[in-house]
């Protein structure tokens, strides 16, 4: 698979008088096209700044971040990385800015300079990749935290980027919205083939993905197919993250002499207990 | 709860009045606001309040309403009212007590000023039950474009969008305001007791907060724009699509025949009274 961003030996550091902190040093990673990595840490990991450097938002001290070829340092080309690279945040209301949620997701195709015939056909192909068509005339400030965050979505999807960034977009939701967001981005990913990076702080979304990056400390400490990144335990909760409760008495098991496997879900885990008792 | 509140006070009842472009209906709102100052008499002022009734009635909207509007500037209305009937002193005298003197004079003059300032506030309200703020603010961005060629292009759309946004985060932060009163209470904050000067000193820990947070909106919302490739209004296409209608047209065509009716109407007062024997 071909490299879509290519981060290369970069240093960050937020400029503060009093103390500088090095947020990432020395920092390199590659995303593939067409794959779903999770990007796992906790708070001050630095995995909202790695976030954010990889669109441009942020530009790193040293080092070099590359998009489809692009470097974001280039300003010239500054508006084709936001293009290519489309960002999800947190809060889904500090990311809308229309009064209607079909005007909201028009607003970059009309930033981009899109005729209003094509316009007119993105908005709604977009709205429905959500499942939010129905919303079309609604007010933003009446949906529920899950709606306006896939309205959020829909109005990065419209611009059609090869790549979305989600940087925590189930953070503030409950657990309703958390899902519906999800499912929208797996279908993202694998319907329309695009490149996903899911910063999050929860184990079970990263499950989903391709690749899990564990970050801690502006550092990768671990990295690989979430299955095998999660067996190690000791090193995720060193990183101040909550284990899934199958994998870790799955882990536990496995100290005492029974291997189930590696164990992501609580169905899986049921799944392999029962099959371990009926051997017995 | 607080944010149901409909901002502005946009009521889709889909009558015609719906259908006509903003432009058409602020352009026409500033002219019929002129006409009311040009109106120099009982006569044209009838006029402008005939087209005027003809619109409250086709905008579907309950009277109630409009009457609502009125109610609330009933105080200014009558001192208004009561400042000429004494400052005029032309006319027979109906009235003679210590130092006030009423004549028939200040009675029509006072009738009239009150007049005025109805058809102004009902003229207003017609605009703002029929057009959404959303609309109103692109006929604002669509009137004001002209000033680009003096090359104040950008500050035209910038006004615009921050007209958006603004309207956009009102139900936001009624709501946000909503939650931190509550927090505050929880923690003991009395609000609603004491005289006035402790009022606002309760205030304060409700607006501190607020203001913390709507800063941290704005450069959030600032950064998700940025993603969004938002570069100020050059090179921007239009969504929304305004175009006038026929509708429009006819709505001109019909006040253009008031407007003129005023203006006659100014001139030839003493003629057409002639007509009417019983003033």
């Amino acid at each position: 698979m071909d490299t879509l961003i290519n981060v290369d030996k970069i240093t960050f550091e937020y400029e503060n008088d009093e103390l500088s902190i090095d947020v990432l040093k020395d920092f390199s990673v590659e995303f593939k096209k067409g794959q779903f990595t999770a990007v796992l840490g906790h708070n001050g990991s630095g995995k909202s700044t790695l976030a954010k450097l990889l669109n441009g938002l942020l530009l790193p001290q040293s080092g070099k971040v590359t998009v489809d070829g692009i470097d974001t340092a280039d300003e010239e080309q500054s508006i084709n990385v936001k293009r290519t690279i489309g960002m999800v945040f947190q809060n889904p209301d500090n990311q809308l800015v229309a009064t209607v949620v079909d005007e909201d997701v028009a607003f970059g195709l009309e930033n981009l300079g899109i005729p209003h015939e094509e316009m007119v056909k993105r908005v709604d192909l977009a709205l429905e990749s959500v499942g939010m068509l129905e919303f079309k005339k609604s007010a933003p400030h009446k949906l529920s935290g899950g709606q306006k965050q896939r309205v959020a979505i829909a109005g990065i999807i419209a611009m059609e980027p090869k790549c979305i960034v989600f940087d925590e977009p189930t953070a503030m939701l409950d657990p309703r919205g958390r899902k519906e967001v999800i499912e929208v981005i797996l279908k993202l990913c694998r319907e329309k083939n695009i490149t996903v990076i899911l910063i999050t702080h929860y184990m079970n979304e990263a499950a989903l993905a391709d690749r899990a990056i564990v970050m801690d400390k502006g550092k990768i400490v671990l990295d690989g197919e979430p299955r095998e990144v999660f067996t190690h335990i000791d090193i995720l909760k060193k990183a101040g993250l909550d284990v899934p409760q199958p994998t870790e008495l799955a882990a536990e098991l496995k100290s005492r002499g029974i291997d189930l496997g590696n164990i992501l879900s609580v169905d899986e885990c049921v799944e392999a207990l029962t099959k371990c008792f009926s051997e017995e | 709860m607080m944010s149901d509140i409909t901002f502005g006070q946009f009521i889709d009842t889909g009558s015609f009045l719906h259908k006509l472009d903003p432009r058409t209906k602020l352009l026409s709102l500033i002219a019929f606001i002129v006409f009311v100052f040009v109106a120099g008499n009982f006569l044209s002022l009838g006029l402008l309040s005939i087209i005027l009734l003809l619109a409250i009635f086709s905008s579907k909207i309950p009277v109630k309403m409009y009457l609502k509007n009125l109610k609330a500037i009933l105080p200014i209305l009558i001192i208004t009212a009561l400042l000429n009937v004494f400052y005029t002193d032309n006319g027979m005298i109906l009235l003679d007590w210590w130092i006030f003197t009423v004549t028939t004079g200040g009675v029509f003059r006072a009738l009239f000023m009150a007049a005025r300032i109805i058809l102004l506030i009902l003229s207003s309200a017609v605009l703002s039950y029929t057009t959404s703020p959303t609309s109103l603010t692109g006929a604002i961005e669509s009137l004001l474009k002209p000033l680009k060629y003096i090359g104040l292009g950008n500050a035209v759309h910038t006004m615009a969008m921050t007209m958006t946004i603004a309207l956009r985060f009102i139900p936001t932060l009624i709501e946000e305001t909503e939650k931190i009163m509550n927090a505050q209470k929880a923690r003991g904050a009395n609000l609603d007791s004491g005289n006035v000067i402790q009022r606002v000193k309760a205030l304060l820990p409700i607006l501190i907060p607020l203001l913390i947070s709507s800063v941290r909106r704005a450069y959030e919302l600032a950064e998700a724009m940025e993603c969004r490739c938002y570069n100020g209004g050059e090179g921007r296409t239009k969504y929304r699509l305004m175009r006038y209608s026929r509708l429009d047209f006819v709505a001109a065509v019909v006040l253009l025949f008031v407007f003129s009716g005023v203006i006659l109407l100014n001139i030839f007062e003493e003629l057409v009274l002639k007509f009417i024997p019983f003033i």
